[in-house]
């Protein structure tokens, strides 16, 4: 069980929470230990990779910033890609939670995706360096790391494929429809991380949804989603 | 005393913007002719795709290697991409009040056509000399025609 919560959970920044996990030896369980060096190297790992990007980040400074020894790091993880790559995973399995917790099945269809990508932007917003890590160094962090982001962008078709009920002529509609929406919003959330934006990214809501909903309800069901988002937004 | 050989990185790079130059260069010749921006989008649409199928292991380097290939590449990349959510951007004025729509929905689209290419690239559409035009126009004008008139481009057959 992860012990944080991405988004609304935890506003504590990673260095503030870095700052309250225990470093050095304790007289407490090996297993403890053992867990809090990991989670100190992954939260360590997260948030040099979004300052520096992945390239820049090396093993030395993630020990130094986790307060490990280097042969700590390497009891954990083999190399710096693993190391990203169990972070990218702690993040989506996170968020994944998440979104299980506050996305009602029983809802209807159009409720769910405005609920989905409402809080999909909060987490961006409250959790920038998580969503660096995941949006835009998974695309430059290897081959791996770019196959991780390639199967969370798929990993959201299924919901979004339940709306072509709400299509009479859904049979027409691409294969890839899904992830190419997936894609096309990942791509919009990367270039303002990118841009330095990720405050503002909560106010793309609407137009997210609008664009999101609108192959499967049309246009004017669309709107209608988009304008309660927005009014959602200014209250 | 020479200059340093430039790095692999620097020589990805310079390959990738001499392709991208011809690929921009073509896309916007064709979006020149027409008059409406429906016909401009299916005119560079079909520039495009002639450019990825007449020499498929460049559109694999240019659509598909860009994106393993670093930080600076990825910038390269989304340059372009801005490039044509310019073009998708000029969809607003198809619509009966613009400011309905800011630019952010022709990024997503921008995004999902990129995506949509970047999955047949891999999927080795273009060595089956399959045709997939009708999809990237359906993503195109899906925010700004709606959704009744993109399935009507998906009806579209594929130009040889």
């Amino acid at each position: 069980m992860l012990w944080y919560r991405v988004g609304m959970a935890e506003s504590r920044s990673i260095s503030e929470r870095l700052a309250k996990m225990p470093p050095g030896r304790h007289l407490v369980p090996r297993d403890y230990v053992a867990q809090s060096q990991r989670d100190r190297i992954l939260l360590a790992t997260t948030e040099l990779v979004a300052e520096r990007g992945y390239q820049k980040t090396t093993i030395e400074l993630i020990a130094k910033t986790a307060r490990v020894a280097l042969s700590t790091f390497y009891e954990h993880f083999d190399d710096k890609e693993a190391c990203f790559l169990a972070a990218f995973d702690e993040s989506t399995e996170a968020a994944a939670e998440v979104f299980a917790e506050l996305i009602d099945p029983t809802q209807d269809w159009t409720d769910q995706i405005a609920t989905a990508l409402e809080v999909f932007l909060e987490m961006v917003t409250n959790e920038t360096p998580r969503a660096t890590v995941c949006i835009v160094e998974s695309q430059a962090a290897g081959p791996a790391a770019l196959a991780r982001y390639q199967a969370m962008l798929e990993s959201v078709a299924p919901k979004l494929r339940e709306g072509r009920v709400l299509n009479p002529r859904a049979s027409r509609l691409p294969d890839g429809l899904e992830v190419a929406i997936a894609g096309g919003i990942a791509w919009l959330v990367h270039q303002r991380l990118v841009a330095g934006q990720a405050g503002q990214i909560k106010e793309l809501l609407p137009e997210v949804l609008q664009t999101t909903l609108t192959p499967y309800v049309g246009e004017v069901e669309a709107g209608r989603a988009a304008d309660a988002a927005r009014a959602r937004i200014a209250a | 005393m020479s200059a340093a050989a430039p790095s692999a990185e620097e020589r990805f790079l310079a390959a990738y913007d001499e392709i991208a130059a011809e690929f921009c260069g073509r896309v916007r010749a064709a979006w020149e002719g027409p008059v409406s921006w429906h016909d401009r989008i299916w005119a560079a649409g079909w520039a495009a795709m002639r450019f990825l199928q007449e020499d498929p292991p460049r559109a694999r380097f240019f659509v598909v290697d860009v994106n393993g290939a670093g930080s600076r590449a990825q910038a390269h990349r989304d340059r372009l991409l801005q490039g044509l959510a310019d073009l998708l951007d000029g969809g607003r004025e198809e619509l009966e009040d613009p400011r309905t729509v800011s630019r952010c929905t022709a990024e997503i689209a921008a995004g999902a056509i990129y995506g949509t290419i970047l999955t047949k690239v891999k999927g080795g559409c273009l060595e089956r000399r399959e045709d997939f035009l009708s999809e990237l126009v359906y993503m195109a004008v899906l925010p700004y025609l709606g959704a009744r008139a993109a399935e009507g481009e998906l009806l579209v057959q594929p130009l040889r």
